[in-house]
């Protein structure tokens, strides 16, 4: 997906990498499929509380990833925005984008 | 910062014990400190949130039922300091209600002290963004902050005493992390207070302090020469064209990294050099250059010329007494690096920065020479390797070991443990690696404690020569059962390792048990990764009996003879004979 944003799809994944890594450094190799949310998450509810914040300071705070996920409460963990690095790099991205528009 | 190999393998094997209590959600630094990667890994255990005060000093709470090592008490200071929170309220407070209740606090330490070999505690904080009282944060009648630093400086102070209250630098911690070390919306979210750049370094000081615990710091700092402890190649410049000091941004820069080293041998870390290089040309340069802040007697010990660095370091590191775990590696050659550390993995190798203007600050960042004190011995040991140097260049025209040995004068002064050496004899007991028979790591609280008990004694022996005075080198503790002397302890420095002072030791111990009224000495051996040498020393040297696969005996009753070349003297203890029977030292 090309971004308006100054920020290219690759570098938001890796910023959702580092973070991931910098809270689990025991972690490797993740890959886009690696779930965070649900039974098989890498993370426990406060590493996701934590991962979801230093994203957002990682990438300068221009956007609310808790908010968001707050919004995304009723949505089941297998459709979830937020389940995998994947899905949640794009999510990111459609916000970046959406913001841009 | 990375270690491999056989260290770093036993330090995994053996995770070091940890209880977490907090005032805010904590859970994030549990895989930080699981880690494996930085070793010792940790086992951790969390205490129920929010219950501090009552996890201290309740000894059946849920923290201490699995025996931790240490306890790591983290805590908001407006949720046990209930003043401090009045005054973050807006209201006045003063010094003389803040303080005291920073001892009952440290009191509550002191009570966790006694179940855990080390409790660490960082500093209060506050937010980076938290502008407390704004420009009169630091005004003695209204500032936040002066109150905070006021905090923290008095429970240091009044924990200190304890000997295992260590208060971290947590301030460091949140200034380093900057603007993400503290988030509204993770402490509204989690009650997460600090973000994942704050643990990170957290965890970084802890393991280092429980390296310091179990005496795994590093002891010497091995450099390159040539564009790491100067700029250029001295061997195609010449000493007078080196960049070094002047005013040029470089040579001040080396000029500061040397002085950075030259502070760490003030702390007991020895420096030695492996260079591909000419000696005499190398020496000329540290000897000559004006503005060198590093000299040869700086230096414990140097392998300088064109063989490999690998053998050189084995070589530098045994002419020392040292085990390959004990030295860091520094050399701006990434493929020196590399190769020193496939093939020493024990050796501690960081990755230095090709920028020279950042060696100092790569330097400071090395967590691996953290100690918990830092004692008249470790100041002189520079000092006491250049004696060592003396000594043996005076060997090479003697005729033979024992004449070598004869003309160094050596004394060995025994004395019991008592108040004024137990903190010396605490950390000998800690550091200790290769002479150490048991490798007990104790706080010097629990030793003392230990050494008080009934039917244990203890001893202590100061080594000097024609050299050096060595202080406190040796310790020895023993406990009478059924009428053996079990020997519990038995620690020598490896600065005086071989010259005779452990059968000093062991006769001083025979006397004393023969005296007491024991049948026999033993002295059961506990292998580690790092104290073959003290197996070697039971086996080869000790002459004591080998009864069981680890234990080895002496029957009281027969004379045990300690080596002629040594004088020594004892305070309270009976002295041990010195010419019974000459027993030539191997």
């Amino acid at each position: 997906m090309p971004l308006r944003s100054t920020l290219t799809r690759d570098q938001v994944e890796s910023v959702v990498v580092q973070t991931l890594a910098s809270i689990r450094p025991e972690l490797s190799p993740v890959s886009g499929a690696t779930p965070l949310i649900g039974e098989q998450a890498v993370v426990d509810s406060v590493g996701f509380i934590t991962l979801l914040v230093a994203i957002e300071q990682g990438l300068g705070s221009v956007v609310d990833l808790s908010a968001s996920f707050m919004e995304q409460n009723a949505v089941d963990d297998s459709q979830h925005p937020f389940r995998t690095i994947e899905s949640l790099t794009d999510h990111i991205c459609g916000m970046l984008s959406g913001q841009q528009g | 910062m990375h270690e491999n190999g056989s260290a770093r393998d036993t330090a995994i094997s053996n995770p070091i014990r940890c209880a977490l209590v907090s005032d805010f959600t904590i859970d994030g630094l549990v895989p930080l400190l699981s880690s494996q990667s930085d070793p010792p890994a940790f086992e951790t255990r969390s205490s129920p949130f929010g219950q501090v005060m009552q996890m201290l000093v309740d000894e059946q709470a849920t923290p201490w039922s699995f025996r931790p090592d240490i306890a790591v008490v983290w805590t908001r200071p407006e949720s046990v300091i209930e003043s401090f929170g009045r005054l973050k309220d807006g209201q006045p407070i003063s010094l003389e209600q803040l303080l005291p209740e920073v001892d009952i606090f440290a009191d509550a330490l002191r009570a966790a002290a006694t179940r855990v070999t080390a409790v660490l505690v960082p500093s209060w904080t506050s937010a980076p963004y938290d502008r407390g009282t704004g420009i009169i944060n630091l005004s003695p009648a209204h500032g936040s902050a002066y109150f905070l630093l006021r905090m923290n400086a008095h429970l240091a102070e009044v924990t200190a005493p304890a000997g295992n209250i260590h208060v971290l630098d947590a301030g460091r911690w949140v200034a380093l992390a900057g603007e993400r070390a503290v988030s509204p919306k993770l402490w509204h979210l989690g009650k997460i207070l600090f973000g994942p750049e704050v643990l990170r370094l957290a965890a970084l000081d802890i393991k280092a302090a429980a390296r310091a615990m179990r005496g795994q710091t590093r002891k010497i700092a091995v450099l390159d020469l040539d564009d790491t402890l100067w700029g250029g190649i001295v061997g195609d410049a010449g000493w007078e064209n080196l960049q070094l000091g002047g005013h040029h941004p470089i040579g001040e820069a080396f000029v500061g990294f040397q002085r950075a080293l030259r502070a760490l041998t003030n702390r007991g870390v020895v420096l030695g050099i492996v260079s591909k290089n000419h000696e005499t040309v190398a020496l000329e340069a540290i000897d000559r250059h004006p503005e060198m802040i590093l000299r040869r007697g700086d230096f414990a010990a140097w392998r300088i010329n064109w063989d490999d660095k690998v053998r050189n370091l084995i070589d530098l590191m045994r002419e020392l007494n040292l085990g390959l775990d004990a030295a860091v590696f520094i050399d701006d050659s990434a493929v020196e690096r590399a190769r020193v550390r496939q093939a020493l993995p024990d050796v501690l190798v960081p990755e230095w920065p090709a920028d020279k203007l950042l060696y100092e600050k790569a330097l400071a960042e090395l967590t691996c020479f953290d100690t918990f004190a830092i004692s008249e011995e470790d100041r002189a040991r520079t000092k006491m390797y250049a004696s060592e140097r003396l000594r043996h260049s005076s060997r090479t025209s003697t005729q033979s070991l024992e004449d070598y040995l004869a003309s160094l004068n050596l004394r060995v002064h025994i004395e019991p443990l008592g108040a004024d050496n137990v903190k010396r004899a605490a950390q000998l007991l800690n550091k200790t690696n290769q002479m150490n028979l048991r490798t007990r790591r104790l706080s010097e609280l629990e030793f003392l404690e230990f050494c008080q008990g009934e039917a244990v004694s203890a001893y202590c022996y100061r080594v000097s020569d024609r050299f050096d005075d060595y202080g406190l080198t040796g310790l020895a503790s023993v406990k009478l059962v059924d009428g053996s002397a079990q020997v519990v302890d038995f620690v020598l420095s490896c600065r005086v390792m071989g010259r005779g002072v452990e059968q000093v030791i062991v006769q001083s111990l025979i006397e004393r048990a023969r005296a007491q009224g024991a049948e026999r000495l033993t002295m059961e051996y506990a292998a580690t990764a790092r104290n073959a040498p003290c197996r070697a020393f039971l086996e080869e040297q000790s002459r004591l009996t080998r009864v069981a696969d680890t234990v080895y005996a002496w029957d009281t009753n027969v004379p045990y003879a300690g080596p002629t070349h040594i004088v020594t003297d004892a305070t309270a203890v009976s002295k041990p004979s010195v010419t019974v029977e000459q027993d030539p030292v191997r």
